[in-house]
């Protein structure tokens, strides 16, 4: 039985487990170790920031209810972002009364000393602090070895040597873990960096204060201290904690200030004295724990950057790589492609047989199975879109990505960082908006978040694959590109350049006094990807994908379905697609047809491009039913070949040509039409501003653009 | 901002009172101020001080670009800029912008 938990603090009675927390520099293997020993999935890749929200589950094979919490990584208690901030608040108490009972720090043993300033600072907290030493192989490929016991009798913690991606060492951390959260009592002489009098009588007075307005322990206070003394950015996270009434935090600064003139008339210098004090501790500890048994060679990341981050070769392979992503894309979809559509088929069909006659069978086949069906069609793509970026998350080429493109970008008024956002954004922007949160300025978090939706989704691929499938011929041009591929890669390509074109639009508007940040990145060394953990990834991504979008296409499916079918015409005798045009559907994609006349789209396309505003991939299922409904007297199989062969009723010409196929995906491509994206920036920029903009101005470079396409078509004889 | 900058690079292994005194006035060297992008890439050379690095010294020195520390210019991205740094046996990028304003010791050459 779980031992009672008893607690400092007040808290809710309701919930009895114990707060662990994960922290450490970015990259570390945080999410590693959080995966293995909560036997969750959350996201893990080979570049720094994967994680920027706080994830919680509990502690797998302890019968103690413990709850382990993931953080974003971070290399000092003094945040400089989003991300950074989230996870300093939880463990320091700086903003909140946390109640977290065990600290385990996650070190990159292969990078120790910078790693150890957070475990230092970690260990000044004086809450009880775990070291999870990790990356001892990859420690070891580069000749370092360490000495944990040493290591351990230096910092005064308890050390635990793992390997957290081959479990190694796990057992052994979870059983220390729940050990120390039964033994919290246990009492500890506590290291720090050396104070002398003489510094400790100047901090006195920020240290007083920090005792009355913080939950910081006595010993915290002294290094919080000489942290607010050091750095100008340190208070800032005071002023805005919810504690920091302004009145308050100007009484702190002035005493900061005070402090500062004490050293300065001492002839001593006051700042960044904290990472000095601190660097000394750790090249002592260091020298003590660590031992370079083989002098470094060139190690093989550094071999694999002379081509890949090479002047010339890097740029060629960044664009040949994403080239044939979207082209291998297309062609090794093809197969199970078609096993699914006549898969599809066969169950409509074979459902059509078994069901009686009547609206249970319309709506069953016309509505549901046909508009989740057309979506389920794409899926495979939508998989192997996920596959590739999962391999360049893992294997550590997105930081390479930044730092060739950061000069690219700063043209547009961004940074490298905005790299990632931007590139996880053909995924989904939702989770590129949430990586934003690492970005440092303001301004350029603003300006990724606003242009992350010009990315191409994966949501937007079902509508480009049946658009290309269905009307651009598979040929090959210069014996390699198929042509379908192309345009596919041309539609991404339009999105990148609209979204370059509207950060310089938008430097105007998002604070344009901020001073630019610097750039600062780290470059890991590059890691084989595990192949089952990637497709474990693929996996989990596909199943959100067809659950969140099952759930709204199922739902849409069948209202549209209703729309489309009711009223039923009085006479029995007219035909399908005469009937259609009486119905709500067809009353409501009547109204709107003036509005998108100009672009090339009849009334069903009108219909699909507002259910699409619900999420992108509805359109096809939209056409689907709409088409399904319509020609219930038809028995062509697949959408694409109903596409091809509608025909407008009244002239006899083909609805769909070349030309508006292109035009309803350039509207793609640039419209906003995804209230999950709105829902997230809503909360991300915490104001409806950004959110209508992003509507306001993406919805008319979508008409703008649609408008050019298929007017100028139409203009040069296109159509 | 002067204050902060160093003479010693020694001053990793010495007390507390020392990493807090005032640099003695320099008589060597007095305009041999070298910037970490006067060399070559590939070359490596010990950091003397980062604090007028604007805005980024906090973040250069926490992630230990601390004076006394060696560091190896490894390359420069295609566009001329970022630059690669190896520190303390990890690779850093950043701006040509804040790699000017380190100032490194002049190496002996020989
Ligand atoms: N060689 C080796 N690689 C590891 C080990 N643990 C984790 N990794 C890899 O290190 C990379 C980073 O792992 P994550 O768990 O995402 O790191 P994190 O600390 O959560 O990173 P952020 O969320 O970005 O702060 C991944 O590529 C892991 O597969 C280890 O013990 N040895
Ligand atoms: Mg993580």
């Amino acid at each position: 039985m779980p031992e009672p938990v008893q607690r400092e603090h007040p808290t809710s009675q309701k919930d009895m487990s114990a707060d662990v927390a994960l922290i450490g520099n970015p990259n570390a293997g945080k999410t590693t170790v959080f995966n293995a020993l909560t036997g969750l999935r959350q996201k893990v890749g080979n570049y720094p920031g994967v994680t920027v929200e706080k994830k919680s589950g509990r502690l797998n094979g302890s019968n103690l209810p413990i709850r382990i919490h993931d953080l974003p990584g971070m290399y000092s208690l003094v945040p400089s972002s989003i991300d950074e901030q989230i996870a300093a608040d939880i463990i320091t108490g700086r903003t909140s009364n946390s109640d977290v009972r065990l600290i385990v720090v996650v070190a990159d043993a292969s990078n120790l000393s910078r790693n150890l300033y957070l475990v230092t600072q970690a260990v000044e907290l004086g809450r009880p602090v775990l070291l999870a030493l990790n990356m001892l192989d990859a420690a070891r490929a580069k000749g370092i070895e360490i000495d944990p016991a040493a290591l351990a009798k230096e910092l005064n913690v308890s050390v635990v040597a793992i390997v957290a991606n081959k479990g190694k060492g796990i057992p052994e951390l979870r059983s220390k873990i729940s050990e120390m959260v039964l033994q919290q009592h246990a009492q500890r002489r506590q290291s720090g960096i050396q104070l002398d009098n003489e510094l400790k009588a100047t901090l006195l007075p920020t240290r007083e204060w920090l005792a009355q307005h913080s939950a910081l322990s006595e010993s915290a206070t002294w290094y919080e201290a000489i942290r607010l003394l050091s750095t100008d950015c340190a208070v800032d996270s005071w002023a805005a904690g919810e504690n920091g009434a302004n009145t308050q935090v100007s009484e702190l600064r002035n005493l900061i200030e005070r402090a500062r003139e004490t050293l300065t008339a001492r002839n001593q210098t006051w700042q960044s004295l904290e990472t000095r004090l601190r660097y000394a501790w750790i090249d002592r500890i260091c020298r003590k724990s660590v031992r370079e048994i083989r002098v470094e060679e060139v190690s093989l990341s550094e071999k694999a950057d002379r081509v890949l981050t090479h002047r010339i070769f890097g740029p060629a392979v960044f664009v040949l790589i994403f080239a044939t992503i979207f082209q291998t894309i297309f062609a090794w979809a093809e197969v199970p492609m078609n096993a699914i559509e006549q898969f599809v088929g066969w169950t409509s069909t074979h459902l059509a047989t078994l069901l009686p006659d009547g609206i249970i069978q319309d709506l069953l086949i016309n509505g549901a199975i046909a508009g989740v069906g057309a979506i389920l069609v794409f899926l495979p793509q939508i998989m192997f879109l996920f596959f590739f970026l999962s391999l360049l998350e893992a294997t550590g080429y997105m930081a390479r990505a930044a730092f060739i493109m950061d000069r690219f970008m700063r043209g547009a008024g961004l940074s490298g960082r905005a790299v990632i956002p931007l590139l996880s954004s053909f995924a989904c922007a939702v989770p590129g908006i949430m990586a934003t949160r690492t970005i440092r300025s303001t301004r350029e978090r603003i300006i990724t978040i606003m242009i992350a939706p010009l990315m191409s989704c994966s949501a937007r691929l079902p509508v480009y694959a049946l658009m290309i499938g269905a009307f651009v011929p598979a040929t090959t041009i210069l014996g390699i590109f198929s042509l379908p591929g192309l345009t596919l890669l041309s539609m991404y390509f339009l999105g990148i350049v609209a979204a370059i074109g509207s950060a310089q639009a938008l430097k105007r508007f998002a604070g344009a006094h901020e001073k630019p940040t610097a750039f600062v990145m780290e470059l890991p060394p590059y890691r084989r990807p595990s192949l089952r953990w990637t497709l474990l990834q693929v996996w989990e991504r596909a199943k959100v994908f067809v659950t969140d979008a099952g759930k709204i296409i199922l739902a849409m499916s069948i209202v549209l379905w209703f729309l489309a079918s009711y009223p039923k015409p009085a006479d029995e005798n007219v035909s399908s697609s005469q009937a259609i045009k009486q119905t709500y559907a067809g009353q409501l994609g009547h109204i709107i047809e003036p509005v998108i006349q100009p672009l090339g789209f009849d009334w069903k396309m009108g219909i699909g491009l507002i259910t699409s505003f619900a999420a992108r991939e509805v359109l096809v299922s939209t056409l689907a039913t709409i088409y399904n409904v319509e020609g219930a007297d038809e028995n062509s199989v697949t959408l694409r070949d109903k596409l091809k062969n509608e025909r407008d009723p009244d002239t006899g010409q083909p609805v769909y040509t070349p030309l508006v196929a292109v035009s309803l995906m350039v509207f793609f491509v640039l419209a906003c039409q995804c209230m999950s994206t709105v829902a997230i920036v809503k909360r991300e920029t915490n104001s409806w501003r950004w959110p209508l903009i992003m509507i306001g101005y993406m919805t008319a470079l979508a008409y703008v653009g649609s408008l050019i396409v298929y007017q100028g078509g139409t203009f040069l004889g296109m159509g | 901002m002067d204050q902060a900058r160093k003479s010693s690079n020694t001053q990793l292994t010495q007390p507390v009172q020392t990493i807090m005194a005032e640099p003695k006035k320099m008589t060597r060297d007095p305009e041999m101020r070298k910037s970490l992008l006067d060399l070559m890439p590939g070359e490596t050379a010990i950091i003397k001080d980062v604090s007028r690095t604007n805005g980024a010294a906090t973040n250069l020195m926490e992630m230990g670009l601390t004076a006394g520390t060696p560091v190896r210019l490894v390359k420069f991205a295609p566009l001329g800029d970022p630059v690669e740094l190896k520190v303390r046996g990890y690779h850093l990028s950043i701006r040509k912008s804040e790699a000017r304003d380190i100032v490194v010791f002049p190496q002996d050459r020989d």
